[in-house]
């Protein structure tokens, strides 16, 4: 296969693109601060004893887009460790041409959005659980 | 029991068997996680039971898989298979456990913060003493106390934790978790004793020299009882009774101890250190480290700070015997 062929390149050559494949957790890490920030203020500020039913809707209505995008970065990154064919008929992913380089980032990003949409799941958790602010 | 000063100090020769003797009676006593007696440290006893077992269960599995593939099949293995392997093994089956834990870890969250049935006690981290009020439902003023806590069973009761100057650590580990107690900052435990009984706490966040001795007893109590007694600390310091006692209090007048200390009904009004209206009344002296003898008493008054290093009350040497025993006579009659 010709470089020219890639369907999926997403990731392209250079430096600056390289960087997308830090994007699930980079919303993994707005999401925890969002969460956390929005939560501690308005707990010390405006509800310390009240009602934090507003407060959970807002933050599931943050989840659902996040995990939306997390997904959304590991499929950009599923096609790309995909393309030509199942891993077994391919061969070892790696750095050696354009082609096995995308497969390699690929593979990365899908494993990154695995752990970060996890780890989105498991920030969110308390803030159903827990009833209150206490 | 607590060890008697004087023999506390002569006690470094048998240490060691003192020691092997403590860890194997580690698993009961007052001061421990294993010997419940409130509702929240049952919780946190069955999860500690559950994770260990799991934990031997998967150590096992481990290991065997390294014996099995190290020594009983070593030949290379189909690639498909040692996927399946790493990707369960490595991701989902962690994933999982974790997120059961997760979920059950939060489920039991709530109900130690949650509010009490009425009483509430606020307990304020000294160096190295615990400053205790009890505000019982609808109190405006609170009963004082220190260094000794009582609690009615069946009740969960919410504890205001702070603390003077430096973060200590709340830990009654027979009724429930920690919780920090930080300057300027109020923390929040609620507890919940099922079993009357006797117990210890301890500070469990170093807080300087004496931290190591810095404890508590605590007493749980049939509801009827625990209000008999609250009714009792709130009342005023019982007067001296006999000659030795009253001389006791002249004594205690005149060396100023009230500058810092206050027995409620007399003169002294002092808040540098503990309450000691009624000091007569508790299990320990001291912060939960001496049994409350006469000769400990005087021990203490005498040579506080080789008791306690570098305690914030001076040492009255200068006292002679028979003023030291005036003096213990009428604290301990401080019931
Ligand atoms: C400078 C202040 C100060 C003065 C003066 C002072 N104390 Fe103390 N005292 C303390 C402090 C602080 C503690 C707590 C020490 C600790 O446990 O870390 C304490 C603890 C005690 C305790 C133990 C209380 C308990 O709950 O176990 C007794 C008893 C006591 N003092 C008696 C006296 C007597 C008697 C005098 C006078 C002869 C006196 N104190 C003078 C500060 C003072
Ligand atoms: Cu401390």
């Amino acid at each position: 296969m010709s470089e020219n062929e890639l369907n999926h390149d997403e990731f392209g050559t250079g430096v600056g693109t390289l960087m997308w494949i830090t994007l699930a957790p980079w919303i993994w890490a707005f999401h925890f601060t969002i969460c956390y920030g929005l939560t501690a203020i308005l707990c010390e500020k405006a509800i310390p004893d009240g009602d934090v039913g507003t407060l959970r809707l807002v933050l599931v209505a943050v989840t659902v887009i996040a995990l939306a995008g997390i997904a959304a970065a590991g499929l950009s990154g599923w096609r790309n460790w995909t393309e030509g064919g199942l891993l077994d008929k391919r061969g070892e992913t790696g750095l050696g041409d354009l082609a096995s380089r995308n497969r390699f980032l690929g593979q990365v990003s899908v494993f990154l959005a695995v752990v970060s949409f996890i780890g989105v799941v498991f920030v969110i958790l308390p803030i159903l659980m827990f009833g209150s602010c206490r | 029991m607590l060890p008697d000063h004087a023999t506390r100090s002569r006690m470094s020769g048998a240490g060691k068997i003192g020691l092997a003797a403590l860890t194997l009676t580690g698993c009961g006593g007052p001061q421990s996680v294993l010997n419940t007696a409130g509702s929240d440290a049952r919780v946190l006893l069955t999860m500690l039971s559950v994770m260990l077992v799991g934990l031997v269960i998967i150590w096992i599995l481990v290991n065997g898989m390294m014996l099995f593939f190290n020594q009983l099949q070593t030949g290379a293995h189909e690639e498909r298979y040692a996927r399946y392997l790493i990707v369960g093994g490595g991701i989902f089956f962690p994933t999982l456990v974790i997120t059961a834990l997760l979920v059950w870890g939060l489920s039991i969250m709530p109900d130690q913060r949650a509010p009490g049935d009425g009483l509430r006690v606020e307990v304020t981290g000294e160096q190295w003493w615990w400053r205790i009020a009890y505000w019982p439902e609808g109190a405006e003023t609170p009963v004082i106390a220190a260094n000794e806590i009582r609690l009615p069973v069946g009740q969960r009761v919410e504890f205001d934790l702070k603390s003077a100057r430096v973060i200590h650590s709340f830990w009654i580990p027979a009724l429930g978790g920690k919780m920090d107690m930080f300057p300027g900052r109020d923390t929040r435990l609620s507890l919940e004793p099922t079993e009357v009984g006797i117990f210890r706490g301890q500070c469990a966040e170093f807080c300087g020299a004496s931290h190591a001795l810095m404890a508590f007893h605590v007493v749980t109590m049939e509801p009827a009882d625990f209000d008999a007694w609250l009714a009792a600390q709130a009342a005023p310091a019982m007067a001296p009774d006999g000659d030795l006692a009253r001389r006791g209090a002249a004594i205690f007048a005149e060396q100023g101890c009230g500058a810092c200390h206050a027995v409620r009904g007399s003169d002294a009004s002092g808040q540098v250190g503990p309450d000691l209206t009624h000091v007569g009344s508790r299990l320990s002296l001291g912060a939960g480290i001496l049994a409350p003898t006469l000769a400990n008493y005087m021990a203490w008054i005498d040579h506080t700070g080789d008791i306690k290093p570098e305690v914030e009350m001076p040492a009255y040497d200068h006292l002679g015997d028979d003023e030291l025993t005036a003096l213990a006579t009428y604290l301990m009659g401080l019931k």
